[in-house]
């Protein structure tokens, strides 16, 4: 049986954690809501700039690589996002063992399939499983910023009109709500404008009398890459609310863990305690009542 | 006419009123007045200004990549970055400009991707420092 004096330690390391459970959580809500922050101020530019290309699109029926859909891609790129650091609850290991399984369903569909590995948490994974990756992209624990995000676009661009690839998907945590992350895997390249821009695109911009400087087929070159640049600084942004709302979470759960753990120890010690002070007077008593007798 | 101006960050000017804007447009500055017919250009890096009425002062923008769609005398501007003379580090920019001159000195060193990112990177750092005071 534990004395006294240890439950008391226990006791106290157990409220130190809660302490540093219950400042993360703070720190995780206050980095949440920058996160979602970044998410609703880049909406009005990303349909903008949908918007423009479906109008360029539309007057001038563009076709452009970056929009050829390949009907039987051979050579797949895999970008796994997770985050660099740990404690987010199942957030990094739902989509780690995600893109696994993955791999290996999928290996012998396509003649090649890699992986392009964002955040120290998958590429800890994979190296431990010793699964090569093309490339990896960490540190994204600071803010992530949109020059960042069109350095990434750029490169995966560059893959794709190398022709290294003919289609570059993303498994990612999709924020849905503070409880709810969704795993989701999108194909972003070849951009599919089908399902997002024309929609949007009335009847009347089709006949719109528009001067292009550049030329349109230049001006959709530069205007796709921006979207793809815009869909991928979504893509990570989606994700780092993601990861703060399931480590905030994941850090309600342990504060409120350590409280009932801190009140059963605490009575495991009054019990002990009282316990003690009952042998003692029995003691005292009967040491007493030996005297007098 | 109106003017809207968009970053990925933030609406910078939402159905602002003006009389007169000055773009730095692909092919050079562009001004344009109530009035214009419908254009779609793209945006170099460069100074936007506009004016609120026709006895205003300008005001300024720094511009980096973006573009501009004029339209039934709607002009919205998608900017990849824009700062007002207000916002602006002068001492970072100067630093930039000093960084990239440093390297360009030694242009001959330096790859054909890397010398377009420090052309670029002085071409931003001297618009901003021009609208600075």
């Amino acid at each position: 049986m534990a004395s006294l004096k240890d439950i008391k330690l226990r006791i106290n390391s157990v409220k130190n954690t809660q302490q540093i459970t219950k400042a993360m959580k703070m720190v995780s809500a206050a980095k949440l809501n920058r996160a979602q922050d970044n998410i609703t101020n880049l909406r009005p530019y990303a349909k903008g700039l949908l918007g423009v290309i479906a109008d360029v699109a539309a007057t001038k029926r563009v076709q452009h690589p970056l929009l050829s859909q390949h009907p039987d891609a051979k050579n797949v790129l895999l970008v796994v996002v997770t985050s660099d650091r740990g404690l987010c609850g199942g957030f990094n290991t739902s989509i780690n063992k995600y893109a696994e399984t993955y791999l290996k369903e999928n290996k012998d569909q396509f003649s090649q399939l890699d992986l392009l590995l964002i955040g120290k948490r998958s590429l800890d994974y994979f190296n431990r499983r010793e699964v090569e990756s093309l490339d990896s992209i960490l540190n994204l624990a600071k803010d992530i910023s949109y020059e960042m995000s069109s350095d990434i676009a750029d490169k995966l661009i560059k893959y794709f009109l190398d022709g290294d690839y003919d289609e570059i998907r993303f498994i990612y945590n999709e924020f849905k709500s503070v409880l709810t992350q969704e795993l989701t895997v999108e194909t972003i390249l070849p951009i599919d404008l089908d399902k997002s821009a024309f929609d949007e695109s009335s009847e009347e911009k089709f006949s719109k009398d528009l001067i292009f400087e550049p030329e349109a087929k230049d001006i959709i070159e530069v205007l796709l890459k921006k979207h793809f640049a815009v869909q991928v600084y979504r893509i990570l942004s989606e994700s780092v609310a993601a990861e703060h709302a399931a480590r905030m979470t994941a850090m309600d759960n342990a504060t409120s863990n350590a409280k009932e753990m801190i009140s059963s120890l605490t009575l495991t010690y009054n019990k002990l305690r009282q316990a003690a002070i009952t042998t003692e007077l029995t003691e005292i008593c009967s040491g007493a009542e030996a005297l007098k007798g | 006419m109106v003017l809207n101006i968009v970053t990925p960050n933030k609406k910078l000017l939402v159905d602002k009123e003006v009389c007169e804007v000055v773009v730095p447009a692909h092919r050079g500055e562009l001004t344009v007045l109530d009035g214009h017919s419908p254009l779609i250009t793209t945006l170099d890096i460069g100074v936007l200004k506009y004016k609120e009425t026709e006895s205003s002062d300008y005001q300024n923008f720094a511009i980096s990549w973006g573009y501009c769609e004029i339209n039934a005398n709607k002009i919205e501007v998608l900017a990849e970055k824009a700062e007002s003379s207000a916002e602006i580090d002068k001492a970072r920019s100067e630093k930039a400009l000093k960084d990239s001159e440093d390297k360009l000195d030694n242009f001959k060193d330096l790859g054909a991707e890397d010398l377009a990112k420090y052309m670029n990177k002085m071409k931003r750092a001297i618009t901003r420092l021009s609208i600075t005071k």
